[in-house]
């Protein structure tokens, strides 16, 4: 059954996952790594000790980026998940759903700029609670919209019936709702997390690079040309998330419509 | 009924606070903007900020070559997984590779073009290798894969971000829309391994996959650490162009950034538009 | 009606998020006259400081010394944001625009066009130099510390060290270096694809030393803008580029974003020449095995053009008695020593010797002498000024539509 090609592709496949990540986390122990050697002439545990130690502050941005990140998460998940309820419930629901997809959809970058004078004004600027709320703006309609997909006939049934069986709206929630939507709920808080991991953008802008999370760290070690910093800092930020792979698969597949 | 009105007043209000104000707002402030009506260097309504804008034409150029860079970057890919996932569609499902494919997944741009740098810069592993293969004499005969005319090294990018995503996409429509059994009826009407590739598989997995493959081109279309990174000072993808001009030396290019932001959200604007016809038609099959 | 209500709800959140992001404003008056003061009022307190974090020397001056010495000595935590020159001037326009009365950046790492764009819009906070205690022994005689690119610094930024420009090549590969630009050019003809122009601060530098060298003299462009002598030199300075850049990196189709990528291109073999405004730097490099012990520094034929490089107060700094006392410990004898030392980034510094107790001239002469760099005595002989900074903004945009986006 297994033909020639099958394995081929199959194993290259397996190369093209496995080496990237491989490559980077090697980088991290090179040392002196000068053209045209291709190992370098000594390897060094110098940029972990300094993590360790605290002396290169990329620990402080690995905290920095967790806690932002599970903050927005959690309010995205929240806010995304009733949200999409009455968008999907609404008659006029392909309007609402073009208005949430549109922020999630402009370059964050390019945002930012336009939003940062009304986030000046808030003083929200330079502020962790600034970070949140302006990643929120791209995590927020993504929970939404994901979330469009639980809310189908099915469960709308349910809830009516539930309704004429006389149970409050908190108890159906609790007992009803929210145990057939607890594998959609995990998968898209892994979601919402995931995009401000990674966010770059918008966290620099609004965050006025006070706001030091992990993709700004990697930023700033290559534009130093500091490769052995900037490849700890880039291994960092993608050890977490394929980690999380191993508990769940389903948690990283983002399906976006 | 079902919904409570309280909560159906919360719901509005947050969407209205995180959609709606934020477009309007950033889009009317860059609007301003460019028409000299709002900023430290207002100077009343204006059209010369426009009007110096398209008459440099580095706003064109940049608009064709970002949309020339995502379509080429998703065509690779799409063709790539498509066939990929034709052919392990089992071995995607279970097992080892089933677990390998989200790998990637974890690599933000960032991240991607870091690597795709070390890979394929003129000093990088491949340089390196080449040179000790005696394959390249010195560094400067390595050939130019990053900073380069065709942008290389940034569809390589965004091929490894892409491609692990379509991939799971594909095999996902191959499973809900049990290709297997059509492909196998086909086989049944004498269609040759081709003709099934081109008339049964291929149409359906592009046609479902259609409005995921629409908005990657808009993320594509609008990035901006790879092109950052791997791209050239000329020219460039519509975000670092914008960047740039927001950011720069002569003060008097702010208003013409803004111009830029409000072009590209009313052209992100259209092809949302474009996403829904094709979301309709693929909901109402 | 639902309209109607979904907007009052938004507006009360508006209004209370700004009631809650509003609490931290601190523009205390503090007695400016007594110095003793201003150090206690900025005890315990933070400060932010925006800065180019692209010289690493620099940056390892500022963590392993400088965030350490102000957290013991006065007790102030300073954060360092990255951000240069254009970023700043953006991040200031914004406050302003917003009409933010509490800033978020309080110190800035600045000079040339950055101070004057600064100035333009009123971004900068001061006279103040007049109130650090330090200031005095500061070299304001000198006109290279006193002029911020032919400009008076008014006391509106505190001069921090001083710079100069060079060249850097390997003294092996080549036997005798090109240094005008005719030599230069024979030279890109001989060895195609070695050679590029960064398009940065670095890069800008070496074009305006083109402009002098046309000019026919170390002094062609002094004085203030002049309209007519730049489009003369200029337009010749573009054509010679642009008939050249086919011996250029990548045929000179592109030009990187930075000196930094350019010294690391330099440093694997990819390019023949960097560029360089700290001349000590040279020799920690080589002293890190980065540059091989033969490169040497290359001054064109113009000259060096020399600057000074300040910190300043953006003009809304939520905590100024802060910034005012970081900027005065920076202009320290002891932090200037430090600074001219190899470990860190052997800047020059801006105080003058004689203005130094006995004991604080000592501090300094603890310092290695360069080996590699160009010593003192040469760099004052090569001497140049810097031109105003509208030839700076001038050249970073014509260098783009004359020459990078010219076919």
């Amino acid at each position: 059954m297994n033909s020639k090609r099958e394995i081929i592709t199959a194993v290259l496949l397996g190369i093209l996952c496995i080496v990237p990540p491989i490559i980077l986390l090697a980088l991290t122990f090179f040392e002196s790594w000068r053209f045209p050697d291709v190992l370098p002439a000594t390897y060094s545990t110098d940029s972990w000790q300094a993590l360790f130690r605290g002396s290169n502050n990329i620990g402080k941005s690995l905290l920095t980026s967790f806690l932002v990140a599970v903050l927005v998460g959690i309010l995205a998940v929240t806010m995304g998940f009733f949200t999409s309820m009455i968008v999907s419930y609404h008659k006029r629901r392909k309007l609402l759903l073009f208005l949430t997809y549109l922020p999630f959809a402009l370059a964050p970058v390019i945002f930012a700029v336009c939003i940062k004078f009304y986030f000046l004004k808030l003083e929200l600027t330079g502020t962790f609670i600034g970070v949140v709320l302006a990643q929120l703006i791209i995590a927020y309609p993504y929970a939404t919209i994901a979330f469009t997909g639980f809310w189908n006939k099915r469960i709308q049934e349910y809830q009516l019936q539930a309704i004429t069986l006389g149970a409050s709206p908190g108890y159906t929630f609790l007992h009803l709702l929210l145990p057939m939507a607890k594998t959609i709920i995990i998968v898209v808080l892994f979601q919402c997390f995931l995009i401000s991991w990674f966010e770059y953008g918008l966290t620099l802008i609004i965050g006025v690079g006070k706001i030091n999370t992990l993709p700004l760290k990697v930023f700033q070690y290559l534009s130093e040309a500091n490769m052995y910093q900037a490849s700890l800092a880039a291994s960092l930020l993608i050890l977490p998330p394929i980690l999380l792979l191993w508990v769940n698969k389903k948690f990283v597949y983002i399906k976006t419509t | 009924m079902i919904v409570q009105a309280r909560y159906k007043y919360i719901s509005y209000t947050l969407l209205a606070l995180f959609t709606v104000l934020p477009l309007l707002g950033g889009f009317l402030y860059a609007l301003g903007y460019s028409f000299g009506i709002t900023g430290v260097l207002k100077t009343g309504f204006t059209t010369d900020h426009w009007a110096t804008l398209f008459s440099q034409g580095n706003i064109f150029s940049s608009i064709f070559y970002s949309a020339a860079i995502a379509a080429t970057s998703i065509i690779i890919a799409v063709f790539l997984a498509i066939n990929t996932a034709l052919l392990l569609s089992k071995k995607l499902q279970k097992g080892l590779l089933s677990y390998l494919i989200y790998i990637p997944l974890a690599f933000p741009g960032i991240v991607a073009a870091f690597f795709i740098f070390q890979l394929f810069s003129k000093s990088g592993f491949l340089a390196r290798i080449a040179f000790q293969l005696h394959l390249i004499k010195d560094i400067a005969s390595f050939p130019d894969l990053i900073n380069d005319q065709y942008g290389i090294g940034i569809i390589c990018s965004f091929v490894f971000l892409l491609f692990p995503f379509f991939v799971l996409l594909f095999v996902n429509i191959i499973k809900t829309e049990r290709l297997d059994n059509l492909k196998e009826a086909a086989a049944t009407l004498n269609a040759s391994p081709f003709e099934i590739w081109r008339r049964v598989s291929m149409p359906i997995l592009l046609m479902r996959a259609l409005p995921n493959l629409i908005l990657y081109f808009i993320f594509i279309f609008g990035a901006f650490e790879v092109p950052l990174i791997l791209g050239r000072s000329n020219p460039e993808m519509i975000s670092v162009l914008a960047v740039r001009k927001l950011q720069k030396f002569n003060l008097l290019d702010l208003p013409q950034g803004y111009a830029i932001a409000v072009l590209y959200t009313i052209f992100v604007f259209g092809i949302i538009i474009l996403l829904f016809k094709a979301k309709n038609r693929t909901d109402e099959q | 009606m639902k309209l109607f209500k979904t907007f009052l709800y938004s507006l009360a959140v508006i209004v209370l998020a700004s009631c809650v992001g509003n609490k931290e404003k601190s523009n205390s008056k503090v007695n400016l006259q007594s110095w003793d003061e201003v150090v206690a009022a900025a005890k315990g307190k933070s400060a932010t400081m925006m800065m180019y974090m692209g010289g690493d020397k620099g940056l390892s001056y500022m963590n392993d010394y400088v965030l350490p010495t102000l957290k013991e000595k006065y007790d102030i935590t300073l954060q360092l944001v990255p951000g240069q020159g254009k970023e700043i001037v953006a991040h200031v326009i914004s406050e302003k625009e917003a009409g933010k009365a509490d800033g978020q950046i309080d110190l800035v790492w600045i000079n040339g066009e950055t101070f004057f764009q600064l100035r333009q819009i009123d971004g900068l906070y001061g006279p103040y130099n007049q109130y650090l205690p330090n200031y005095k022994k500061v070299d304001t005689a000198n006109p290279i510390v006193q002029f911020d690119f032919q400009e008076n610094i008014g006391g509106y930024e505190t001069p921090w060290s001083i710079a100069n420009f060079a060249l850097l090549y390997d003294s092996a590969a080549i036997a005798n270096p090109p240094h005008s630009m005719r030599e230069f050019a024979a030279y890109w003809a001989a060895h195609p694809g070695k050679f590029t122009i960064p398009d940065d601060f670095s890069g800008y530098t070496l074009i305006k030393s083109w402009l002098i060298e046309l000019s026919g003299s170390k002094d062609g462009l002094d004085g203030k803008f002049d309209a007519g002598k730049y489009k003369n030199y200029s337009t010749q300075l573009w054509k010679f580029i642009n008939d050249n850049k086919k011996n250029f990196w990548k045929k000179g189709e592109t030009f990187p974003a930075s000196n930094t990528l350019v010294s690391q291109m330099f440093a694997s073999g990819e390019l023949d020449f960097a560029m360089s405004f700290s001349n000590a730097d040279l020799d920690v490099k080589i002293a890190e095995k980065v540059f091989k012990n033969t490169v040497r520094p290359l001054i064109p034929k113009a000259g060096s053009i020399q600057n000074t490089n300040y910190v300043g107060i953006p003009f809304n700094a939520t905590n100024k008695e802060v910034a005012m006392v970081v900027a005065n410990f920076l202009i320290s004898p002891e932090a200037q020593a430090a600074k001219a030392n190899l470990k860190y980034s052997g800047s020059r510094t801006v105080l003058n010797k004689a203005n130094l107790s006995s004991e604080e001239r000592l501090l300094f002469d603890g310092n290695n002498q360069v080996k590699y760099a160009l010593k003192v005595e040469e760099l004052m002989s090569n001497a140049i000024k810097e031109p105003v900074p509208e030839y700076m903004i001038k050249v970073a945009a014509d260098f783009r539509t004359q020459v990078i986006e010219k076919k």
